[in-house]
């Protein structure tokens, strides 16, 4: 924290905070705008294809779809500031608590690929700056090319077919065995098994970003002078890498790590859909198929907002951590 | 500015480029995929809609070599049109939105303040909002097609081309020939398009092959959640395809998957070699 004034910290917070307000009501705009826009009846997208000639009467009286479009827009906004997204017909379920029981299956797909991937992509990275150009530096590009170049759905499909078809390592799909009945450590293991192999698919593009990123700048900091003292001191090299360096050289690619949430959401969706994990993204494919609306441009928005969410509190994060970061 | 010898340029262009040995063999491959994908009529001219009860889940053999589907249809022959699918999209989407960003790019740089502020806001804001969902419920309201998937790309993936050019605008514009040309009187738009742009399009040409690629993931990525176009077929769509008969066939979604992966790979490999050649300052690694 170094001798930062609090005030002008403060400050730097809630500007930072106030600037997500406008990206968080655009995309409020612009989810209603998209359906308000329809150039066919919008009564048919919010009730969904199967609705039946009276449900959808019915909802044009909820929404008042005879009315101006800016009265609409109030009470559209009324009704998710009040945490109403519409209702599923295929779920049969409101929109918002659906959201609410299939979100921890993705976080905990999401999280375990994230720490997976920051362990492995930073231990990668930093051994290549160790030695740029050398052989350990040319495998360590050439996996996060291949890494950054394969679309993670197809990479399920072949480790699915390697892993669960040919070597009867894995659980096929889901998130747990249905035809037993497990409590404790036993379920505990059972969900870990069928974690293993999405989890993995997930986090090999953020290995290949990461890897990258903590390359180039481990490099940037190995050259400055300071290492170069250290090294004169005789301290050892695994500790002045490990230590000093990586301490100076994470921060960048740890901001790149949060930033990049919303890249990660999207493969979410798609590993969700190949190995049948029952998170948000397996429910927006469901809906797809469907024709679901309400529970897509339900979960557009609530996503977006919390990727606009987790940029803010990374933002004021890195303002904490960091002493040399400018508050604009 | 102007003093340019074409042939000469291009000349000293092409012995930078293929320096990168790297992005000569992702060239080679993908012009080999692009050939042999508009070229699927002449070598392939099975109809992809023929069905062959009698033939289906056929493993790869001389007559099938990528095996054949649960209808019994030739896979290398869905192969060969789903790739010319992927590449028109991956083509055009990059055009379209390369273009969207040029144009809102060096706006923005080049008037600054409040037109500045206002391209910039939209700017980070599509660079935060998730796009694949944002394109898939674009999708799911006004329906798949591949127009409408192209739109879909193309719009939402101008932000960093905008950005590019908008950083090469702010230097550029405070250049002496700027100044000279404004004292002249010369109409801004004659300065935009005429002088800054053609300095300011290196970056635009490095990141455009990067584009095709990330505009061909998202499609493959859109066609597999189900928003492909079944009358148009692309990589992606196959693997949506085979998912159904995964632990059955496992021909059905090597293949597509394999050309997607060179596809994606070649064109990163084309962006490094532009790279080194059209910037040879950075081009020294390391």
């Amino acid at each position: 924290m170094g001798g930062k004034e609090p005030s002008a910290l403060a400050n730097y917070v809630v500007r930072r905070l106030l600037e997500g307000i406008p990206v968080v009501f655009a995309v409020l705009v612009l989810n209603f705008l998209l359906i308000a826009l329809y150039p066919g009846d919008p009564a048919q997208i919010l009730a969904g294809q199967e609705a039946t000639p009276q449900y959808l009467q019915q909802i044009r009286i909820i929404y008042g779809l005879d009315r101006p479009i800016y009265e609409r827009f109030f009470d559209y906004l009324w009704a998710i500031f009040h945490g109403n997204l519409g209702y599923s017909f295929f779920f049969q379920e409101p929109v918002t608590s659906l959201i609410l029981q299939k979100l921890p299956a993705t976080l905990m797909l999401l999280g375990t690929a994230m720490v997976i991937a920051s362990l492995i992509g930073i231990l990668m990275g930093v051994e290549a700056a160790r030695k740029p150009h050398s052989l350990r530096d040319g495998v360590v590009s050439a996996v996060s090319l291949l890494g950054y170049s394969t679309p993670n759905f197809w990479l399920g499909q072949l480790a699915i077919l390697l892993f669960s078809v040919n070597l009867r390592w894995l659980p096929v799909a889901g998130m747990t065995t249905l035809t037993q009945q497990l409590g404790g450590l036993a379920y505990v293991a059972d969900v870990l098994r069928h974690l293993v192999l999405p989890a993995s698919v997930l986090g090999v593009y953020q290995v290949a970003l990461i890897a990258h990123l903590q390359r180039g700048s481990m490099l940037e900091v190995l050259r400055q002078n300071f290492i170069l003292a250290l090294r004169s001191k005789g301290l050892s090299e695994r500790s002045i890498v490990y230590k000093h360096a990586l301490r100076n050289a994470i921060l960048p690619v740890l901001t790149v790590i949060a930033f990049d949430i919303s890249a990660l959401l999207g493969g979410a969706v798609l590993v969700e859909t190949v190995f049948d994990w029952p998170g948000i993204g397996r429910m927006v494919f469901d809906a797809i198929i469907a024709g679901d609306y309400p529970v897509i441009t339900g979960t557009f928005v609530v996503v977006s907002i919390g990727v606009v969410m987790v940029n803010l509190v990374t933002d004021v994060i890195y303002a904490l951590v960091d002493p040399r970061i400018h508050y604009r | 500015m102007r003093a340019t010898n074409w042939p000469a340029r291009i000349r000293q262009f092409w012995v930078r480029f293929s320096k990168n040995h790297a992005a000569v063999a992702g060239l080679v491959i993908v012009a080999a995929l692009v050939a042999v994908s508009a070229g699927a009529n002449l070598i392939r001219a099975n109809d992809i809609f023929n069905i062959n009860p009698g033939q289906t889940f056929e493993s790869p053999s001389w007559s099938h070599p990528f095996g054949t589907d649960n209808l019994g249809r030739d896979m290398f022959s869905l192969f060969l049109y789903a790739g010319r699918v992927s590449f028109e999209v991956g083509f055009t989407a990059a055009a379209v939105s390369v273009l969207l960003g040029t144009l809102l790019g060096s706006i923005a740089g080049f008037y600054g303040g409040v037109v500045d502020d206002v391209i910039m806001r939209f700017t980070e804001m599509f660079l935060a909002i998730p796009i694949l969902l944002l394109g898939l419920t674009i999708l799911i309201i006004y329906g798949p097609g591949l127009s409408h998937v192209v739109f879909v790309i193309a719009v939402l993936s101008w932000p960093v081309t905008a950005r590019l050019v908008r950083a090469e605008f702010l230097t550029l514009k405070e250049r002496e020939f700027v100044e000279g040309l404004r004292a002249v009187g010369a109409p801004n738009h004659v300065i935009i398009f005429n002088e800054i742009m053609p300095n300011a399009l290196i970056p635009v040409i490095i990141n455009a092959s990067l584009q095709v690629g990330a505009a061909i993931t998202v499609e493959a990525g859109l066609s597999f959640l189900g928003l492909g176009d079944p009358s148009n077929p692309s990589w992606g769509y196959l693997l949506q395809q085979a998912q159904t008969f995964l632990t059955r066939a496992w021909w059905i979604a090597t293949f597509p998957g394999i050309g997607l992966l060179l596809a994606i790979l070649s064109l990163s490999l084309i962006g490094d070699g532009l790279n080194d050649a059209l910037n040879p300052r950075l081009a020294e690694k390391g």
